[in-house]
Formats: C-alpha cells, sequence, structure tokens
C-alpha cells in the first residue's frame, strides 16, 4: 500500500491547531490517565495507557508528514485499536487534555494515508451511494416504516408516522440498523411518539444521523452525513431534530 | 459542528424525560421488578449531560435499579465506541478489555442491562456473552416501550 | 567566579526574568491566535463560569485523581508548593529584589526553607522513581521530562548545598543562580510552560464540558 505522503502533510497542517500543539508539548506522561482508561484497568499493559496514543501522533509530526506504511499501521494499532474515544481519561488528566481530539487527529493521518479500518470504510461507501451506512434503499426504508406503523396500529389503532410533514415540531431520525435489523426499535420509537402526542416527522432523506466521519477521522465525511440531516431539518422546517439512539 | 443551525438537536432520552416530566409520556409505575442496571453511554451521558434524565425514566419503570460503581459520567466505556463496532481488526483487543465492564456489571448483580446507544447495545452484548453474565441487555427505547402506559 | 555570580544575580537575572514574562504572556497569546486561525471551537461560546470552576477544582486535591491516585497528588502538591514558596519567600531572594527594586515582602524562615526544599527533594524522587519503576510510567517517560526534572531540581538542590554550606560555598551559590536563570529561561520554551499552559488547559477543557452541562472537570 503506498502511502500518499503529500495528504498526510497536507492533514498534518490542517490538524495542527492550539489545543493539539499545546496538549502534545504539555503532556507530563505522569501516567494518571492509564486510571480512566478501561483498555489499561481491563489488561494494564503500558500501551493502553491514554498518554501512548500520543506517541504515533508526535512521531509524525517529529518527521514533518514523511510517513512510511510502518509507522502508519503502528499509527492504526493504537489509535484505532485501543481507543473508543471515550474520554473517560481526560476527567483524570490533572491538564484535562482531550485525548480523543489528539487520537482523531491521529486518526485524519490514517486516512489521509489511505488506511481507514475496512469496516468504517465500507460504512462510509454505503452512505455515499444510499444515505446511509448500511446502504439500504429509499423504498426498503419506507416499507419498513409503513410495516412497523401497521404493526403499531394494532396496538394503537390511531397510531401515525407521519413522512416529510413540513413544519412538524420535531424530526426523528434513526441509526439505519433500526430499519434493516431491528424493526422493533422502529415500532418502539413510533410506539412512544405516538403515546407522548409528540406533533413529530419521519424524514425520507438524511434520516441516518450516525457519523462514521466522526470515527474514522474523515472529516469531508463527516460533514457530509451531518450535513445530510442538517438539509433535511431545514426543508421540513422543524424545531429539534432527535439523534439517533 | 460548531455552527448554529435554526433548530435544535437532542437525544431521543432528552424528548423522553421531557414528556414524561410534562405528564405526555404516561410509564408504568415500576413496571420491572427484576433488577436492572444501566450502562451511562459516553455520548448521551459523559458527552451529552443527561445523567438526570435517564434516572427520572428509569426509576419510574424499574423499581430495583442498580447502579455500577463507578457510574454516570465516571463509568467505563461500553467498549464499542470510536468504531470499534465497525472495526472486526480489533474485536480480540475489545472483548480483553471489556473486563473492567463485565465486572461492573456483575457486582450489581442485575439481571437486565438497559442501553441507550447501539454501539453501547453490541459492546454490552458481547461483553456479556464473553464473560458469561447472567443477564440480558435491552435497547432503552424499548424497555421503555414495553412500559408504555396506553390512553 | 565572583564576576559570574554577579551576572548571573544581575544583567542575566533580568534577561530571564524578561524572557520569562514575555514568553508566558506570549504562550497565551500565541495560543489564542492559533485557535482563531485552526480551532474555533475553543473560542466559541468560551464559558468563563466553566474554565473558572474547572481551574479551581484541580487546584484543590479533592477531585477523581486524588482519590485515585493519592500519592502521586499528594506529592505532586508537595512538589509545587514547597517549590513556589521556596522560589518566592526565601529570605536570599527577598533580600536580592529588595536590593534590585527596593521591593520586599514576608520571608520564609531558614528552617522552614531547609524543611521545604528537603520536602522538594523527596518529591522528586518520588517522581524519579515512579518513571524508573512503573512499566506504564517508564514506557511513557521521554528524556523531555528527565530534562524538565533536571532543570527544577537543579536550583533547589544547588539552594541547599548553599545554604548548608555543604561543598565549596561560592561554586555553590554560582551554580544556584546560574541554575535559576536556566529555569526561568526554559519555562515558556519547553513542557515547564505548563506553568501557564496548566491554566489554559483547564480553561478550555473546563468550557468545553461546562458547555455540555457535564460537569467541573
Amino acid at each position: 500500500m503506498p502511502v500518499d505522503v503529500a495528504a498526510v502533510k497536507e492533514v498534518l497542517a490542517a490538524k495542527q491547531g492550539a489545543r493539539l500543539k499545546m496538549w502534545l508539548e504539555i503532556c507530563a506522561r505522569c501516567g494518571l490517565c492509564a486510571e480512566g482508561c478501561h483498555f489499561y484497568q481491563s489488561d494494564p499493559r503500558p500501551e493502553y495507557a491514554p498518554a501512548y496514543r500520543l506517541k504515533p501522533l508526535m512521531e509524525v509530526i517529529r518527521r514533518g508528514g514523511e510517513v512510511d506504511e510502518e509507522l502508519i499501521k503502528r499509527l492504526c494499532e493504537v489509535d484505532y485499536g485501543t481507543c473508543t474515544m471515550c474520554q473517560r481519561c481526560t476527567m483524570y488528566c490533572p491538564y484535562g487534555i482531550g485525548v480523543n481530539v489528539l487520537v482523531r487527529a491521529a486518526r485524519s493521518i490514517a486516512v489521509a494515508a489511505g488506511a481507514t479500518p475496512l469496516g468504517l470504510a465500507r460504512g462510509q461507501a454505503n452512505f455515499e451511494e444510499s444515505g446511509n451506512n448500511l446502504g439500504m434503499s429509499g423504498p426498503d426504508y419506507l416499507e419498513t416504516v409503513e410495516w412497523q406503523l401497521e404493526e403499531l396500529q394494532a396496538e394503537l389503532p390511531d397510531a401515525k408516522a407521519p413522512m416529510d410533514a413540513a413544519g412538524a415540531r420535531t424530526m426523528v431520525t434513526f441509526h439505519p440498523r433500526d430499519i434493516k435489523f431491528y424493526p422493533q426499535n422502529l415500532y418502539s420509537y413510533l410506539k412512544i411518539y405516538n403515546a407522548c402526542g409528540e406533533d413529530f416527522t419521519l424524514t425520507s432523506e438524511g434520516w441516518d444521523s450516525t457519523n462514521l466521519g466522526l470515527f474514522s477521522g474523515n472529516d469531508a465525511i463527516a460533514a457530509k452525513m451531518s450535513g445530510a440531516v442538517v438539509a433535511a431539518a431545514e426543508r421540513l422546517g422543524v424545531r429539534r431534530v432527535l439523534t439517533a439512539e | 459542528m460548531g455552527k448554529k443551525f435554526g433548530f435544535e438537536v437532542l437525544p431521543p432520552l432528552k424528548l423522553w424525560a421531557d414528556a414524561f416530566a410534562e405528564g405526555r409520556l404516561k410509564l408504568k409505575k415500576h413496571f420491572y421488578d427484576e433488577p436492572a442496571t444501566f450502562q451511562d453511554s459516553c455520548n448521551f451521558i459523559r458527552n451529552g449531560g443527561y445523567f438526570d434524565e435517564s434516572r427520572l425514566l428509569l426509576r419510574r419503570v424499574a423499581s430495583d435499579l442498580l447502579e455500577m460503581s463507578p457510574n454516570g459520567n465516571y463509568t467505563y466505556c461500553c467498549g464499542g465506541g470510536g468504531g470499534h463496532a465497525l472495526m472486526p481488526e480489533y474485536k480480540k483487543i475489545k472483548l480483553a478489555t471489556a473486563k473492567a465492564k463485565a465486572e461492573c456489571i456483575k457486582a450489581t448483580g442485575a439481571k437486565t442491562v438497559v442501553v441507550a446507544c447501539h454501539n453501547c447495545e453490541d459492546a454490552i452484548r458481547e461483553c456479556v456473552k464473553e464473560y458469561g453474565l447472567d443477564c440480558k441487555v435491552e435497547l432503552f427505547s424499548n424497555y421503555l416501550a414495553e412500559a408504555v402506559e396506553l390512553a | 567566579m565572583d564576576a559570574l555570580y554577579t551576572l548571573a544575580t544581575g544583567p542575566l537575572l533580568m534577561f530571564s526574568f524578561a524572557v520569562f514574562a514575555l514568553g508566558a504572556a506570549a504562550r497565551v497569546a500565541l495560543f489564542v491566535r492559533l485557535a482563531r486561525r485552526k480551532d474555533l471551537p475553543v473560542l466559541q461560546g468560551f464559558q468563563p463560569h466553566w474554565a473558572a470552576r474547572s481551574i479551581l477544582h484541580w487546584l484543590i486535591p479533592a477531585n477523581v485523581t486524588a482519590k485515585a491516585s493519592p500519592f502521586v497528588t499528594g506529592f505532586g502538591f508537595l512538589f509545587h508548593i514547597s517549590f513556589l514558596a521556596c522560589a518566592v519567600f526565601c529570605q536570599a531572594h527577598v533580600v536580592l529584589i529588595d536590593a534590585a527594586w527596593s521591593l520586599s515582602w514576608w520571608t520564609l524562615p531558614d528552617q522552614a526553607a531547609d524543611l521545604l526544599a528537603q520536602a522538594f527533594l523527596a518529591a522528586a524522587a518520588f517522581f524519579a522513581a515512579r518513571r524508573l519503576l512503573i512499566p506504564v510510567v517508564r514506557t511513557l517517560t521521554t528524556p523531555a521530562d528527565w530534562l524538565v526534572l533536571a532543570i527544577a531540581v537543579a536550583p533547589m538542590l544547588t539552594g541547599l548545598l548553599a545554604a548548608r554550606q555543604i561543598g565549596d560555598y561560592n561554586l555553590m551559590i554560582t551554580l544556584h543562580a546560574l541554575a535559576g536563570n536556566l529555569l526561568l529561561l526554559a519555562i515558556p520554551f519547553t513542557k515547564l510552560s505548563h506553568m501557564i499552559l496548566f491554566f489554559v488547559s483547564r480553561a478550555v477543557t473546563g468550557s468545553d464540558f461546562g458547555k455540555r452541562q457535564v460537569g467541573a472537570w
């Protein structure tokens, strides 16, 4: 796999913001963050300490972006493999270093180098094609909504599932798995919103509010993903958007 | 992200809690007797700040709500965040490092783990299976929907 | 040796103080400038109230880390408090400042300064031992961490030896003055910048979590 050094350098320059520079500099390597990490607490290996996740990133910076495959591989193993970006470590750090911000920057470098983990890459490709990360087609989505609404009407005869109802108060979005694999979840959401008399609408476009771009470190796709939901909300003129659970 | 929109973005949890507090959403009191615990998701609790909202709903429907230690903002991650749900290449590490969470769940003695996030749902299911815990995992929406009092 | 001492407590010291003060101010100014260009979320909706709470929360050893790691916290506070106390309130320092600027304030009794210096060195030894003995800290430690520890220990160690007249006093006091200059010069350019950036970092994180109504951590 050839590494796109020029792309890495570009991302590296963009990512070296005020916080990143400060945090990489002042981290005292005291190891108190290890107390905050479930990786380390479950298996106390030194390389599971949150501060360890700074190492590959600092190495990329030290080399001025001249990375090779080996370094990118190490960066992926550390910054994708041993961090869930849960921010618990930040609560244990006396400086309050946002390790998740640094891990996201490291992941952006992996993305630029062409090393996005396959599962995330596939979800992103699905999104580009279908507008949701599981690649569900529009008709499948609408059909599933109809189906679950009918099921719900057996319990709640007046139940509704308005689609693209402009001017509703609340737009409801989903994780595509709610539709594709666990339609029971969709049933539950519709039941709750009908039961409490919420003035809600579903949307035929921009209904997947998950954002894999934030996980992978691909800012362009992250912006596109949130952009789709924003566009739907603006089109329908809703006052509130409910994210996926 | 960072931009101001003409609308407000909120997680379902917040809307449910508001609707319940306003009396619009009627939930059967102590519908569940089985001891239950809640996985405080990083999205909605540590980053969202909806701890009180989650407890308002849970205490209503569960008669025996048990807290993990640590809980709330300080709870351990489920292990499924940051894209780990979609990175099978790191599954071995994920399962090995779910130990801290498994111990927390086990110590509560709960028979149901309620989860309010899809990433938590999968990760906690895997954790429960891997460590042979005797409990089921339920998504918050389903857990609440069962307990809705229909007029 | 006398000439060196005169330099290190005279013109060089003025220079070091100026670098320290200007450097410290510049670090904050540069942070804000860079944030404006590349890190806007830091400045948007900044919450001074939460920033202040976060700083306060970590200046008082009653936080989650104090409970999780009581020894590191205890020695950490001892290390910083004893250092600042000796630097600001040591009688010899105040005498120098009085001579230069006719400014003076309360001073530490010599025995107290001696005790604080020992406490500081004990804490430094504790941190060095952690870096050598605890696997996770050993793995994380970089040469820069040893360098700043050495820069911090040098003035304290030479100061204590000079005060107790151990070894050649003239040599020791000159080394002490030079080490003090080195420390002032190093603060803006090394990890010692945390003297200023601790407050910036905590403010940034405190504000961020305050925005989301999470807590004062």
